[in-house]
């Protein structure tokens, strides 16, 4: 559905996003993960079509999207981190609308509404909507014409576990009816949860690509993590799990006792993302 | 086209539910009552610089109002991604506003005892509505605050009223032939063709379409 081919952008005479390459398949939620300015952005601005002074190829649904024409937009849904309404209409009014300026038959509103809970919040203006409320109302807004491509950007910023969680079975159940789902985030619990593989981006480039899975695997070992009393004093310390059979301190402790707590700690995707890329997520 | 229908049934209702109509129907009763306390020998004169100025002011402030909006609420950012054509949206706002212009010049006209042409006088009316707003379209675009486009808006109004009023006054000198306020009056006041009006008029038509075309343009992409 998606193929970058050598992408090279520039805001000025600096190349800002430099030979990119990557692929994504039919059904597939890719996430792109990086911190505030890496490029997650502009480069999801040359994905939907809206930045086009790029070199290289980038081809979504068929299209190369610098010679897109507006039919381009029957075919994909974007779903921006700031919400976008008329706030004097309601949020039915505001679907309709929306829905309006499509030539394919969309989702009825009510369905869409029903979906994140809105139903009751049909007739209310937007602008009495909680942030959590409108966020939900936006993604329904990139949901309603059927996209084969989704493009969410942070779509959980601002929702509480329970929302969070029913967006992420709704996305889920997108990609098992075959959408092809982009997902642009710092929130590293969502793309672990989410995605089927993530790209790192740092400086404009891909620093890995792989499947949370395999990233968490290959990248860094899993630590067991104990403490003790030393003196009066809380002492910390940890042990990697494959040689926690050579670790006499804890073999000591455990004889006589005198742990105060232990645990494995697993690494997450953010430490993985540290290790690769010497750079935070935030 | 029925996406620009669509698109135009979204702006009437912008338009009523941000109140606009309501302002239209009270400066329109404004006009008529202060039409009405005028001598019948001014009547026609007044009239028709109230005609000349409502579809201008109203065309040109509130189309930037509503630029600044959906700016402001981010409706253009979803606009830029939707099957929309720079055209359509262009078109979508120049028909709401031209409309609403026409009807209250008329019901101003009519309600006043102002003479007109059938063909003419709206004509002239719908054709000064038109720039107008694609000027506010022009200047909204890109100006981000309500300050900024005020303060673009007094000289702009000046360019725009002052040569016809002066005009009306007996004062007409060969430049105010080329200004768009001069040409609108000349068209809604007179019952027969003008080709100087009608080619200054179309000249600065096509060149705000093309200015207004180029500013929606960026406006979709870069919001």
């Amino acid at each position: 559905m998606i193929h970058v081919q050598n992408l090279t952008f520039s805001y000025s005479k600096f190349p800002f996003i430099e030979n990119m390459n990557f692929e994504v398949g039919k059904g597939e939620i890719f996430g792109f993960l990086g911190p505030s300015g890496a490029g997650k952005s502009t480069l999801q601005k040359i994905l939907i079509g809206l930045l086009t002074n790029y070199t290289g190829s980038v081809q979504v649904n068929g299209c190369e999207t610098k010679r897109k024409n507006r039919n381009f937009y029957e075919h994909i849904g974007i779903d921006f981190e700031f919400p976008s309404f008329y706030e004097k209409f309601t949020a039915a009014e505001n679907l309709n609308f929306f829905a309006s300026l499509y030539q394919m038959p969309c989702i009825p509103t009510k369905d869409l509404l029903a979906m994140v809970g809105l139903s009751a919040d049909a007739d209310k203006k937007v602008s009495g909507f909680s942030k959590g409320m409108k966020s939900r109302l936006n993604f329904v807004k990139s949901l309603l014409h059927r996209p084969d491509i989704l493009f969410l950007d942070e779509p959980t910023s601002g929702l509480d576990p329970t929302n969070s969680k029913q967006m992420k079975e709704i996305i889920a159940d997108c990609r098992d009816k075959g959408t092809t789902i982009i997902l642009t985030t710092h929130n590293m619990y969502d793309a672990t949860e989410l995605c089927d593989r993530v790209a790192f981006i740092v400086d404009g480039s891909i620093k890995a690509l792989d499947t949370p899975h395999n990233l968490m695997l290959a990248k860094k070992e899993n630590i067991l993590e104990y403490s003790y009393l030393e003196n009066g004093v809380e002492m910390q310390k940890q042990t990697p799990l494959k040689t926690v059979s050579e670790d006499t301190l804890l073999q000591n402790l455990i004889a006589e006792n005198a742990l105060l707590t232990i645990h494995s700690k697993e690494p997450s995707l953010e430490d993985v993302f540290r290790e690769i890329t010497g750079r935070e997520l935030k | 086209m029925k996406r620009l229908f669509n698109l135009l049934k979204g702006d009437i209702l912008q338009q009523y539910k941000y109140g606009f109509y309501w302002l239209y129907l009270f400066v329109t009763l404004l006009y008529l009552i202060a039409l009405y306390f005028f001598p019948d020998g001014w009547k026609t004169t007044v009239g028709r610089v109230i005609v000349l100025t409502d579809p201008m002011l109203f065309g040109y402030m509130f189309i930037g109002a509503i630029i600044l909006f959906e700016r402001s609420e981010k409706v253009t950012n979803a606009l830029s991604v939707m099957p929309i054509h720079p055209i359509e949206y262009l078109f979508s706002k120049l028909i709401s506003l031209g409309l609403i212009s026409l009807l209250s010049s008329e019901v101003i006209m009519l309600g006043g005892g102002v003479p007109q042409h059938c063909f003419w006088t709206p004509f002239g009316i719908l054709a000064g509505s038109f720039l107008f707003t694609m000027v506010g379209m022009i200047q909204a675009c890109r100006i981000s605050t309500l300050n900024g486009f005020i303060m673009w808006m007094i000289p702009t109004m000046l360019i725009a009223i002052l040569p016809p009023i002066l005009y009306l006054c007996g004062i007409d000198g060969w430049w105010q032939q080329l200004m768009p306020g001069t040409a609108i009056l000349q068209i809604i006041s007179n019952n027969h063709f003008l080709w100087l009006p009608s080619l200054v008029l179309s000249v600065y038509l096509l060149l705000a379409f093309w200015l207004a075309m180029k500013n929606i343009k960026t406006l979709l992409v870069n919001e």
